[in-house]
């Protein structure tokens, strides 16, 4: 589902946080977003911030605070500290109360439960667990298998990664992917994490000041290495490494695993 | 060689957790070791438990005296320990005066003192800093300067919780070879736990710790060499040691390079 931002700002207490966002999110993409102010510029998607000014459009739906229920049905946000997202202790508990509140009908309410747990890779003994006696890798997979019950259309993970370690890191990425490949869902990931951002997404934003500085596909972002530098952000080791082969005149290509730079460099060398 | 510090059958245990079941280790005099491990492998536990703060119920032999925290003054000049949190750890508003507390508390004449304090800031390169006040450093310099602090009193170990955690690669590298210098001249013993791989590189032996057990101990490249074990245990390898394994095992390059320049400029000459 396309995300179209028109014009759109945020000011709070006469701080400009956000000024004059134009922006196109693509659908059934993985989109990243990087920078400064990036979790707030998600919020204002999901409408847990309002925009000062501007109009937010997520398919058809119009962002605003008549439509609140609607959007909270098409757009679903997980939340960096999992903890804060949770209304009760008990994932089953926690399934129940988001279908009460949403009014779904669903004969087979059960068997839905258990589909969305097998989804994200945990199996149908989580329904009986206690929420905050789970890690936190396994606290943000109940949030996605909670928001796969109501199906929405657009998933966004503010900063995914943090605080995983490399197993629960390798199970969120397949996870994302899976979203959008099986799913086609559109899913939108900030995270400062070039090298993670560089693998993984499709279209990258980044944000500096309260402005874009960029946004367009993500290979063509990190491939101006000059430009990046020149702005101080974060360059991809992957990205620098043939940058900097590439200036003493090796031509290298740009590889998005460590494996295929290998094999390249062999070549080359 | 002396032994340092000697590690028996330690078992310890949080209320309703264990981390200890039967640790042994020896630590020899005058050598760098470090400890990786992911969050909740017992890092900060162990360095905690060898300085005395928690209670190791006389499994832990420094010097020539059992470590427990009722004997936690008698320690307290045989060791220098820095935490990786830098906030809460200062008690006065300067940096002179910083310094000077811990020597007062020693009973050392006022000129002495200050002798003492430009040496170590001389030795640190920090003499600038010293009429500067704290909440006027950045991050990097805190934990420089608590490092600096901790050797004021002539340590004989030196414990390093995650004490590189938020420091620049510069000053990281400068304390490095300061600490270098002293384990050589004072036949110092440092002790180092990280998350980082980069930092094992320097030190002298390393242990795995995963779910308070050693999984794995030896020679720093040895280790890195055992990447399924490390990523097992949730350790992830960075980029550039990464690169340079594999390209070793081409026979492109031979050891581990950490600057991409220097690697850049010795693959194409």
């Amino acid at each position: 589902m396309e995300i179209i931002l028109k014009n759109v700002g945020y000011h709070y207490k006469n701080k400009k946080y956000l000024e004059k966002i134009n922006l196109k999110i693509r659908s059934n993409v993985i989109t990243g977003i990087t920078g400064d102010n990036k979790t707030l510029l998600v919020e204002l998607i999901d409408a847990l911030t309002m925009a000062s000014y501007g109009e937010i459009k997520v398919g058809g739906l119009q962002i605003n605070r008549e439509n609140l229920m609607n959007v909270r049905k098409t757009v679903c946000m997980i939340q960096q500290k999992p903890m804060d997202q949770f209304f009760t202790t008990n994932v089953k508990e926690e399934m129940e109360f988001l279908i009460g509140r949403l009014d779904y009908k669903n004969k087979n309410i059960h068997k839905k439960m258990r589909d969305s747990l097998l989804i994200v890779g945990l199996n149908e003994s989580y329904l009986e667990k206690e929420i905050y006696q789970l890690s936190s890798g396994e606290q943000k997979l109940i949030q996605v298998a909670i928001s796969l019950l109501y199906n929405p259309k657009v998933i966004i993970f503010d900063e995914p990664f943090v605080e995983l370690d490399y197993t629960n890191k390798k199970k969120m990425i397949r996870l994302i992917r899976m979203l959008k490949d099986r799913y086609h869902k559109t899913v939108i990931i900030t995270s400062n994490d070039s090298d993670l951002l560089y693998m993984l997404t499709d279209d990258l934003v980044i944000l500096k000041g309260n402005r874009i500085l960029a946004a367009d596909q993500t290979e063509k972002i990190y491939q101006d290495i000059d430009f990046l530098n020149h702005n101080h952000v974060e360059v991809p080791h992957l990205a620098l490494f043939t940058d900097k082969a590439r200036k003493k005149n090796v031509k290298l290509s740009y590889h998005k695993d460590i494996r295929d730079l290998i094999k390249d460099v062999y070549k080359h060398v | 060689m002396e032994k340092a510090l000697e590690i028996n059958n330690l078992q310890f245990s949080y209320p309703g957790k264990e981390v200890f079941r039967g640790l042994s280790l020896t630590v020899e005099e005058g050598t760098f070791t470090t400890f990786i491990g992911n969050n909740q492998s017992g890092k900060t536990t162990l360095i905690k438990l060898i300085c005395g703060l928690l209670d190791g119920q006389k499994s832990i032999v420094a010097g020539y005296a059992y470590v427990n925290n009722q004997r936690i003054h008698d320690n307290s000049r045989f060791f220098g320990v820095v935490f990786s949190d830098v906030d809460g750890k200062f008690l006065f508003d300067n940096v002179y005066k910083e310094m000077a507390f811990p020597l007062e508390n020693l009973n050392i004449p006022v000129d002495q003192i200050e002798n003492k304090i430009i040496e170590i800031a001389k030795e640190f390169g920090i003499t600038e800093m010293l009429d500067k006040k704290i909440e006027d450093l950045t991050t990097s310099e805190k934990q420089e300067l608590l490092i600096a602090i901790s050797l004021l009193h002539d340590p004989k170990v030196l414990l390093l919780d995650n004490a590189f955690s938020m420091m620049n690669q510069k000053s990281k590298e400068k304390i490095l070879e300061i600490l270098k210098a002293r384990i050589k001249k004072d036949h110092l013993t440092v002790i180092l736990t990280t998350m980082n791989l980069e930092e094992i590189l320097d030190s002298d032996y390393t242990y795995v710790l995963n779910n308070g057990n050693i999984v794995m101990e030896g020679a720093p490249l040895k280790i890195l060499k055992e990447e399924r074990l490390l990523n097992q245990v949730g350790l992830e390898l960075p980029f550039m040691i990464d690169l340079s394994l594999k390209l070793e095992f081409y026979d492109l390059i031979t050891g581990v390079i950490t600057d991409m320049d220097r690697m850049v400029d010795t693959l194409w000459k």
